[in-house]
This record gives structure tokens, C-alpha cells and sequence, in this order.
């Protein structure tokens, strides 16, 4: 079992066809070159956590992904499909779901409001109602303003916004990030709650919370990956983690 | 009392036209972050058609009172119809480019205000409305034309219209979320393009109205009409608040009201009045009487 | 071998050199040039009504321009830039009528007027930014707007205007005779307007106003206040569309409340757009062909060719401003850089000065097919 994950490679992985390939993919901020050729695979059903220092390019690949920063080389398929050049509302409705890292809920909008207007055609009443089961403290919440939420409440709706339709692939920018501990283990339940039944690509920083959920690692540095592989792999290896992640041997 | 009473109905119905101005100009920058100055023409090609099809159905010189509400009827779908040409056919290729997105407002609000001196010649035309709207009532000994009482009415319509629109719609809500975070509407899959074209038709009908109204009120119009209107919407808008419908609605009452009581004491007041409200506005509260912390 | 030292060593490229000196030489010596110029003048050039012609469109000039230092140059659109040129024609038409001063003093109020109302004005508004300062100035014009054409005070004559009081002018300056001596008073003040600009936007606080019009924050994070240079361009460019509109007082023998309002200001940005707003020559030569298409189209749409066409065609062409629109609105569609963009490969002085300054196109965001 281990040695099949070792030696899995970031681009060709046998057995299974990914769900999403991102191949040699490079986009820009203005005029800075943040992604210089991205190649990395996520399988269906599984977590794929994407880790690296700040600034290494790991929001920018999710935001590439949706199409919110054009790829301006390179292919980004989903199921098959090219989806590079598509607009970012075309792209999501072929199922994906994104919690962006700084949550983004609609302050103005109810907490129902955020969710109502995160389903699209075809999103069930039942989805609906599991997201809520999944965050019981939103449930009591629907009428009340998204904007008077303390933060870890607007984390639950931002990845409940997520759960509304009945998606390929999730897209998690750093969950953990600004809660405190207490919040970021009830995120953590819930992403494990939902882990299984959709493919996850999640961006974290928190060791813990990514250990926890992820089954793939990609490591990405100064927008390039490098290094592929499991998560119990990247888990065990301290010189790995020193040298892109910037834990362990300094801080 | 008489006259308190007069220019208070008058000055609410100044407010009345400012707001049907003001609303969608608000409610095209919260969503768009476009100041439009097309919005001016869209406001005298209301009133031009207007007067236009009152001229067609009525003998000349008279209004019946069906050709009047045919007539604000066209006026409303000509709004509409030029706000969507303008915002699919010149501002969408310049999305990327927002002060060419200002200009090109500036330069579609001059050619189609100009239009209507091409056609119809540069000269003001006399708007001819129904016997009882140009007829006055006595309230409280004040003698106020029925006209203005319309115009009021309209406008507290079109502002329960509007709030429910935002409240209870689909269309409201991505208007309202896009109006603070436009990616992430996007990226909830929605095509926050169509959003735009909506708003801006919606933006257009309410100016087309309002020209209609406007011509009603004032009982003339010529091609300035909508331009000059435009400046106090943009200060009712500031005031207000942008992107605030609510807020514009306050705002309008408050420049109504002290335009209409400041000119009564000089002919030039008013006019002042609102510039020194609108400049400690900006000074003591930037974001607008009911602006949120863009 | 970069393409600049090529052509610097090429005959063309002396020749393109020498353009600018050639054009302003051959200005100077306009009110002693007695040709016909069919088409486009009426009569011979160096008659009275040309001489105007050509002058006035040397003022407006002046206000294009100097409203590009701060549109073009700093990146801040103004609204309330018409209050300036307004503030220049009407001030020193006020004190020569209503107070009988002589014409130096009366100038030198009206430079000191426009620069205090363009200090205030400025102080006031860019304490906000983008739309908002945009309606704040545009505000502000509408108020001198009201005050100009509400004759408040009866100093400006309301809608009427104010004609020029010419018995404390010097003979030089009065009458149709003289318009000469008005024409070389436009064209020098014009050609001292530019170089105090050129100065300007070549030294260090022209790189500082380029810097916040590419990225104010950025200026922010040097240790500079932007407030501070946003306003002394504002100061500045108000003070230089003073001086043009105190020459235009002189030319058009009075002040109407055309100059003030908020549609000036609006009909400023359509030369800057026509000329192009990278850089200083630009908005004049923008400005001229605006206010040559402004008298000639008038002019042409009465003549008997316009008068026979299909009404279709024929009353469009009666109308200026609607041809402007049109025209405004294709070149920002199509060519944002106008006329100086169009020739900017072409000028080369201009070229090495303001090369940097040519307002690059936004990259689009969203998938580009690139």
C-alpha cells in the first residue's frame, strides 16, 4: 500500500481517471508570473490537499481553477473536459463548489439568503437541508444578517454555500484560517463529515486539519509543484516539511 | 401656511422625480461601480417619447387622459430599450477599463440628448397632459396641481417595487450580493453579466418614467432636460448613499425639499443650499447617508 | 542600435524634429499671411474672423491642456476644471466693468481668484476619490454654474453674460483692427502655458504624478502624501486654465455662462480624448480641431450643399454636438489614445519626453484568448 502511494506521480496516476488535471498551467497577477507551469492531478473521492509557504501560488491556483485569473498557458480539465478558457460562471456550473479564503459571505444577506443564492438550477431542498444539519448553529440562524456572524459562523456558511448543489469538486481555501482552535475543530468534524462523498482540492496551513482530511498532497513552491504524493508520506517527512513548508526545523 | 403647504407638496414631488433618477443610477454603481452619465438622456428621451406619443394619439395641443398613460407606458419601454442598447453595445466591451466606461456614458448621454434636438428641433415643447393633472386641489388653502400629487404617488410605488424586488427576488439578491462582492457572485456560478443588462434596463425604464413625469411637472421640455435633472440625481445618489435605494429615497426628500423651500426665498438659494449639503456630506460622512463601508 | 539613435541619424527623422518648430514658426507669422486657404477658411488666413478662429482655439487649447495635467498626467477626473477657465474670464471681466480697474490689476485678480478657488475647490474635493470626486467637482461646477447664471450679487449679468469694458483697455488691445495683437497674446501664452507644463511633467514631481496615476498606493508606501501632489496639480491646472481663460475674455469681447458650467468641463474632456490624453500636445492640437469643427460644421450645415441633402443627413450635420458624441464615442471605443497616439511613433521630441507617459490599455480580466 505504501509503496503504490510513494510512487504515484503528479501528472499520470494509474487506475482511476482524475476528476480535475491541471497541465503545465501558468497565470499572472498584473504583470507578476505567480504560476509558472502547475501539473497536478485530483482524484475522484478523494482529498487532495494543497500545501506551500505564503505566496506560493496555492490561492492563485484555485482562483486559476474557477477562472477568476485567466491561465494563460496550459490546460485545466474537469472530468475530461477543457475548461480553460471558459468564463467563471460557466466553469462553476460544471459542478464546482468554492470557499474562498476570506469567506466572502454576502454581509447584507441572511444566512438563508447566502444559501438561496448559492443554489443553482437543479440544487435540491434536501442539500439544502443536510448543509444545515451539518452546521446545526446556522440553522437557527437563517434570518439573521451573514454580516453579524462571528467568523467561524461565516466559515460554516461559506462551506455550507458549497454543500447547496450537487458538486464535483470542491474547492476550500484555508478553512482554518483566523478561527480559533475550538471553531476550527468543528470545521474540521464537518469537512470530515463531507469527505467521501465529494472530491476535495483544500488549500491549508494548519498541519493538523490538513492531516486530518487530506489522502493526496501537492507541494507547491514559487508556483511550481514540488512534490507529489500521500499525505501520510508528506506527514512523516520533517526535512520535506522544513524545506517548503517552513515548519518544523524554523517556524 | 398656504405656501409652506405648497412648497412642501412641490418640493416632494421634485423629490419624487429626482428619486425615480436617482434610483437606478444608484443601483448601477452598487452593482457595476458605473457612474452613468447616459442616465440624463434616458431621462429625456422619456420625456420626448412622451410627449411624443401624446402628440400622435391626442389632437394637437390636448392630452386625453388614455393617451397620457399610453404615453408613460412608452416612455418607460424607451427607457428601457435605449439603457440595454448602451449597456450591452458600449459599456460591456469596456469592463476592463473604468474610467472609458465613464466617458462613454458621457459621450452616449450627449449624442442621444442631442438626438432629440435632431429630430425634433432644439426648441422646448410644451407638454400637453390632461385637464385634471394640470388642475389644481386645495389643501390646507394651497392651491398644488394634481400632477405632482401622481408624481409622488408613482414614486412611493416604484419604491415599494424596488424593495421588494431586492428582498424577495432571485434577481434582487444577486444584485445586492453582487453589489458587495461581484467575484464571488461569479464564482457561485451566476452570470453576473445578465445581472448588469438587468439592472441597467431597469435603471433606464425608471429614468424613461421619470422623464415622462418630469415633462408633467414641469410642463416643458427641451434636450437639456434630462442633463440638468441629472446633476441633482447624482447629488441625491451621493448623499444617499451609493447603492442604497432606501438612502436615495431620504436623499431626494431632503434636496426636494431645500431646493424647492431655498429658491423660494432667491432664485439661486436652493441650488447653493444643495451643493454646501452635498460637500459636508462628503466631509462628515463620505459613504452617504445610508452608505455602507465600501 | 535601439530605433531612436536610428532615426535620429536618418534625414526623416530631422525633419520630424524640426516639425514642431516649423509649425510654430509658421503660427507666428499667420496674421501677416494674406493667402487663401479654400475649405477651410473663409477668405484670406490673416483676416480678422480667422485670426479669432484660430486664437480662441489657441485658449481652449490652453484649458485642454491644462486639464490633462491633472486627467491625463495624475489620473484624477475632475469634473469642475470649466469653474477654472470660468473663474479667468469672468473675475477680470467683473473688476474692469463693475469696479472700472485697469487692465493689470484686473488680470492679476483673476489669476489670484482662479488660484484660490482652484486651492479650495481642490483642498476640498480630493479629500475624496474616483465617482466621488468626480460628483463632488462636478458639484461644485454646478454651483458656479448657478451663481454665474443666477446673477447673484449682479456682478455676472446672468444668461445676458458681461461684455468687456474696453475704455480702460489699452488701444493695442480694442477692436477689430488689433485682433493681431490678440492672436500672437493667445499664441504666446499658449506657448509659455506649454512649457511650464513640459517643465512640469519632466521633473520630479511629474514622475510623482505619472506614479500616482499608475498606483497611488505605491506613491504612499515612498513616504510621499499624494494629497499633497494631487492638489498641487489640481492648483496648477486650475491656475493655467485661468490664464486661458482670461485670454478668451479679450478674444470673445465678454464673458458668457457658457464657460462655467459642467458641460465645458465636459466638452474639455472630449479634446483630450480627441487629442489624446499621453500627452501635452494632444489635448491642443484636440482642442483646435474641436473648435475649428465646432465653427466650420456650423457654418457648412447652413450652406446650400447641407440645406439640399435628405433630412435624414441634413439635420444630423446641423447639429455639432451630436456629430462630437458620435465621434467621442468611437474613439474611446476604438481609439483611446487619440490623435497623439495616432502619431505618437511619428513625433519623436515628444515621443522620448512623454513616450512613458502614453496611457497603456488595462489588461481585460477573465479568460483572454492571448
Amino acid at each position: 500500500m505504501t509503496s503504490t502511494t510513494i510512487e504515484r506521480s503528479a501528472t499520470a496516476r494509474t487506475g482511476t481517471e482524475p476528476i480535475l488535471r491541471l497541465a503545465n498551467v501558468h497565470s499572472y497577477i498584473a504583470e507578476s508570473h505567480i504560476l509558472q507551469g502547475i501539473s497536478f492531478d485530483v482524484l475522484p473521492g478523494r482529498v487532495t490537499v494543497l500545501l506551500g509557504r505564503n505566496g506560493a501560488g496555492k490561492t492563485t491556483t484555485l482562483r486559476t481553477i474557477l477562472g477568476l485569473l485567466p491561465a494563460r498557458e496550459g490546460t485545466i480539465t474537469l472530468d475530461g473536459a477543457n475548461l480553460t478558457r471558459d468564463s467563471v460562471h460557466a466553469v462553476v456550473r460544471r459542478g464546482i463548489g468554492y470557499v474562498p479564503e476570506d469567506r466572502d459571505v454576502f454581509a447584507g444577506l441572511t444566512v438563508e439568503q447566502n444559501l438561496r443564492l448559492a443554489q443553482r438550477p437543479g440544487a435540491t431542498g434536501e442539500r439544502l437541508a443536510r448543509a444545515y444539519d451539518l452546521f446545526p448553529d446556522l440553522k437557527k440562524r437563517g434570518a439573521q444578517r451573514a454580516g453579524s456572524l462571528s467568523g467561524g459562523q461565516q466559515q460554516m456558511v461559506a462551506i455550507a454555500r458549497a454543500l447547496v448543489n450537487d458538486n464535483r469538486l470542491l474547492l476550500i481555501d484555508e478553512p482554518s484560517k483566523g478561527l480559533a482552535p475550538v471553531v476550527v475543530n468543528q470545521v474540521t468534524e464537518a469537512l470530515v463529515a463531507v469527505k467521501g462523498t465529494t472530491t476535495i482540492l483544500l488549500v491549508e496551513q494548519n498541519l493538523a486539519m490538513a492531516r486530518a482530511l487530506g489522502d493526496d498532497a501537492v507541494i507547491i513552491d514559487d508556483g511550481r509543484v514540488v512534490h507529489a504524493g500521500s499525505m501520510d508520506e508528506v506527514s512523516g517527512d520533517e526535512a520535506l516539511q522544513a524545506r517548503y513548508l517552513g515548519v518544523g526545523g524554523h517556524a | 401656511m398656504s405656501t409652506f403647504v405648497l412648497l412642501t407638496l412641490t418640493g416632494l414631488a421634485l423629490a419624487a422625480m429626482y428619486f425615480l433618477l436617482a434610483a437606478g443610477l444608484s443601483l448601477i454603481f452598487g452593482l457595476m461601480d458605473v457612474l452613468n452619465f447616459a442616465h440624463g438622456a434616458f431621462f429625456t428621451w422619456g420625456a420626448y417619447s412622451a410627449w411624443w406619443t401624446i402628440d400622435q394619439v391626442s389632437p394637437a395641443g390636448t392630452g386625453s387622459t388614455p393617451a397620457f398613460f399610453l404615453a408613460i407606458v412608452v416612455a418607460t419601454v424607451v427607457g428601457a430599450a435605449l439603457a440595454t442598447i448602451v449597456e450591452v453595445g458600449l459599456l460591456r466591451p469596456l469592463y476592463a477599463r473604468p474610467i472609458f466606461q465613464v466617458l462613454v456614458t458621457l459621450g452616449a448621454g450627449l449624442t442621444l440628448s442631442q438626438l432629440t434636438s435632431v429630430i425634433w428641433r432644439p426648441d422646448a415643447r410644451v407638454f400637453a397632459q390632461p385637464n385634471w393633472l394640470s388642475d389644481t386641489s386645495t389643501i390646507l388653502g394651497a392651491r398644488v396641481p394634481n400632477n405632482r400629487f401622481l408624481l409622488i404617488a408613482a414614486a412611493l410605488l416604484v419604491l415599494a417595487g424596488m424593495l421588494l424586488f431586492l428582498k424577495k427576488t432571485r434577481y434582487g439578491l444577486i444584485v445586492r450580493a453582487g453589489a458587495e462582492n461581484r467575484e464571488m457572485v461569479r464564482a457561485l456560478g451566476i452570470d453576473v453579466d445578465r445581472a448588469f443588462t438587468l439592472v441597467f434596463a431597469l435603471g433606464g425604464a425608471l429614468a424613461g418614467l421619470g422623464g415622462a413625469f418630469g415633462a408633467a411637472y414641469f410642463g416643458s421640455i427641451d434636450p437639456s432636460f434630462g442633463s440638468v435633472n441629472l446633476i441633482f440625481a447624482f447629488i441625491v445618489v451621493v448623499i444617499g448613499g451609493l447603492g442604497s435605494v432606501t438612502g436615495s429615497a431620504l436623499a431626494a426628500v431632503v434636496i426636494g425639499l431645500a431646493q424647492q423651500f431655498g429658491n423660494y426665498y432667491t432664485s439661486w438659494a436652493g441650488d447653493f443650499v444643495i451643493v454646501l449639503l452635498l460637500a459636508a456630506v462628503l466631509l462628515l460622512r463620505p459613504g452617504g447617508l445610508m452608505g455602507s463601508t465600501r | 542600435m535601439t530605433a531612436r539613435t536610428v532615426s535620429k541619424m536618418t534625414p526623416g527623422g530631422l525633419v520630424r524634429s524640426l516639425a514642431p518648430v516649423v509649425v510654430l514658426l509658421l503660427l507666428l507669422v499667420v496674421p501677416r499671411l494674406s493667402i487663401e486657404v479654400p475649405v477651410l477658411f473663409n477668405g484670406p488666413l490673416d483676416r480678422p474672423g480667422n485670426l479669432r478662429l484660430l486664437a480662441v482655439g489657441f485658449t481652449l487649447g490652453i484649458a485642454a491642456l491644462s486639464y490633462n495635467l491633472l486627467f491625463g498626467f495624475t489620473g484624477v477626473l475632475s469634473f469642475g476644471h470649466a469653474l477654472f477657465f470660468g473663474a479667468g474670464v469672468y473675475l477680470p471681466a467683473i473688476a474692469l466693468r463693475h469696479w472700472e480697474w485697469s487692465v493689470v490689476p484686473s488680470l492679476l485678480f483673476g489669476l489670484a481668484g482662479g488660484t484660490v478657488l482652484a486651492l479650495a475647490v481642490g483642498a476640498l474635493s480630493l479629500r475624496t476619490e474616483g465617482v466621488y470626486l468626480a460628483m463632488v467637482t462636478l458639484a461644485f461646477a454646478q454651483a458656479g454654474a448657478v451663481i454665474v447664471g443666477k446673477n447673484v450679487g449682479d456682478l455676472t449679468g446672468g444668461e445676458e453674460g458681461l461684455s468687456l469694458r474696453t475704455r480702460g483697455l489699452p488701444e493695442w488691445m480694442v477692436g477689430v483692427v488689433n485682433t493681431d495683437n490678440l492672436y500672437w497674446m493667445a499664441l504666446v501664452t499658449l506657448i509659455v502655458v506649454y512649457l511650464l507644463a513640459w517643465r512640469l511633467v519632466t521633473s520630479p514631481v511629474g514622475q510623482v504624478w505619472k506614479g500616482i496615476r499608475e498606483n497611488e498606493r505605491r506613491v504612499e508606501m515612498l513616504g510621499l502624501r499624494p494629497y499633497v501632489f494631487k492638489l498641487l496639480a489640481f492648483v496648477i491646472s486650475g491656475a493655467l486654465a485661468t490664464c486661458g481663460g482670461m485670454v478668451y475674455l479679450f478674444l470673445a469681447s465678454g464673458a458668457t455662462p457658457r464657460v462655467v458650467g459642467a458641460n465645458f468641463t465636459v466638452t474639455l474632456l472630449l479634446m483630450v480624448i480627441i487629442g489624446g490624453s499621453g500627452s501635452l500636445w494632444g489635448p491642443v492640437a484636440g482642442a483646435m480641431l474641436y473648435h475649428f469643427l465646432d465653427i466650420r460644421l456650423t457654418d457648412w450645415a447652413a450652406s446650400d450643399t447641407v440645406a439640399s441633402l435628405p433630412a435624414v443627413l441634413s439635420r444630423p450635420l446641423r447639429d455639432p454636438l451630436f456629430i462630437f458624441g458620435v465621434i467621442f464615442i468611437l474613439l474611446v471605443m476604438f481609439f483611446p489614445r487619440g490623435i497623439a497616439g495616432a502619431f505618437g511613433g511619428r513625433l519623436r521630441p515628444f515621443r522620448h519626453v512623454f513616450g512613458g507617459a502614453v496611457a497603456r490599455p488595462a489588461v481585460a480580466p477573465g479568460k483572454t484568448t492571448e
